[in-house]
């Protein structure tokens, strides 16, 4: 003997509450995971600049021609003057150079080099935030570490200068207040830039 | 005692099927030898009691002893749920008191009106005391 029963039926949401809910979760998700984020934006934009790259530097290799460009032997040596800047904003500049130094193929896959260079970005990010009060002397002593790894990694005959980059930077104070401060850091950076522009060259180039 | 208003489960729309129940609409009917001979179309239902009383059962075409309907129409009986057995698994309603060559003899559903003996014909023709 059989026997069925009915009941009222249970209210159920509107099928189209649902599909707007399923809506607004995709269009959260969306903004989340597709939202430029605006550190990309600030590390876009310098990155332009070697599309401008001389016509003299066409034959050699890609990577050195990426970096040959912002970091040609006259524009290095005054790059700190012609900023027209503070050590600060010399630092945030070295950023983009560093970055594309380290992504260069017979760098990119070293360890070292890698952790130097997010210790770079780390010890930057408050410059970049616009801190006014955040020390410059972690990125400046970040900055010799980096070039430090980047010489043992391909450039044995640099060691001398790259170990007196890092005892300088040792030595900086940090600030960019005083004269004697502003010259200090000058120096240093023009040190830096000497440096890169070596190793902007491939490793079999450099003397 | 009043006679349950039966209703159409498909004429209400506030209700369902219990939860757990199965719905039998769709399933064939089978009689006393495994044949079958119809398909529940509609469950009737008292509102009130909130129960399915009766399966109201599409025969087959081609029934022996069964006249052929008119003209777009079709052949239709009405089984007491309490005299037929649920195959869940294998969605079958068995009832053993019918079969293909007697069913000609239970009485035909024609109208959704119920006379008033209607359900003590059935029940007679399935051998089942009013």
């Amino acid at each position: 003997m059989a026997e069925l029963r009915i009941q009222p039926k249970k209210s159920s949401p509107s099928p189209w509450l649902l599909v707007a809910l399923a809506l607004l979760v995709l269009a959260g998700a969306a903004y989340f995971f597709l939202r430029s984020d605006p550190a990309d934006e600030r590390a876009t934009a310098p990155v332009t600049a070697p599309v401008a790259a001389p016509p003299d530097s066409l034959n050699a290799d890609s990577a050195a021609r990426t970096l040959r460009a912002p970091l040609a032997p006259d524009s290095a040596s005054s790059a700190p003057a012609a900023s027209g800047g503070s050590a600060r904003a010399e630092l945030l500049q070295l950023s983009t150079v560093f970055t594309q130094l380290t992504d260069r193929a017979d760098l990119r896959d070293d360890a070292s080099i890698r952790e130097q260079r997010d210790n770079f970005t780390s010890a930057t990010a408050r410059l970049a935030d616009g801190d006014a009060r955040a020390s410059l002397r972690p990125g400046l002593v970040a900055a010799a570490n980096l070039l430090l790894a980047v010489q043992q990694k391909g450039y044995p005959n640099l060691e001398t200068e790259a170990n007196a980059l890092t005892l300088q930077a040792s030595q900086l104070s940090g600030r960019d207040a005083t004269p004697a401060e502003q010259a200090q850091n000058h120096a240093y950076l023009s040190q830096v830039h000497n440096l890169l522009n070596t190793m902007s060259y491939p490793t079999r180039d450099a003397l | 005692m009043n006679s349950p208003v039966l209703r159409r489960l498909r004429d209400l729309p506030t209700f369902e099927l219990a939860t757990g129940d199965p719905d039998p609409r769709g399933w064939a009917v089978r009689g006393h030898d495994g044949q079958a001979f119809g398909t529940v179309d509609e469950l009737l239902v008292d509102p009130v009691s909130q129960r399915v009383l009766f399966l109201n059962v599409l025969l087959e075409a081609g029934l022996p002893g069964v006249p052929a309907p008119g003209p777009h129409a079709d052949r239709r009986i009405l089984l007491p749920l309490s005299q037929v057995n649920l195959d869940t698994e294998g969605g079958n309603v068995f009832v053993t008191a019918l079969g293909r060559d007697t069913v000609q003899h239970y009485p035909l559903f024609v109208d959704f009106m119920l006379p008033p003996d209607f359900e003590a014909s059935m029940l007679a023709a399935l051998g089942m005391a009013s």
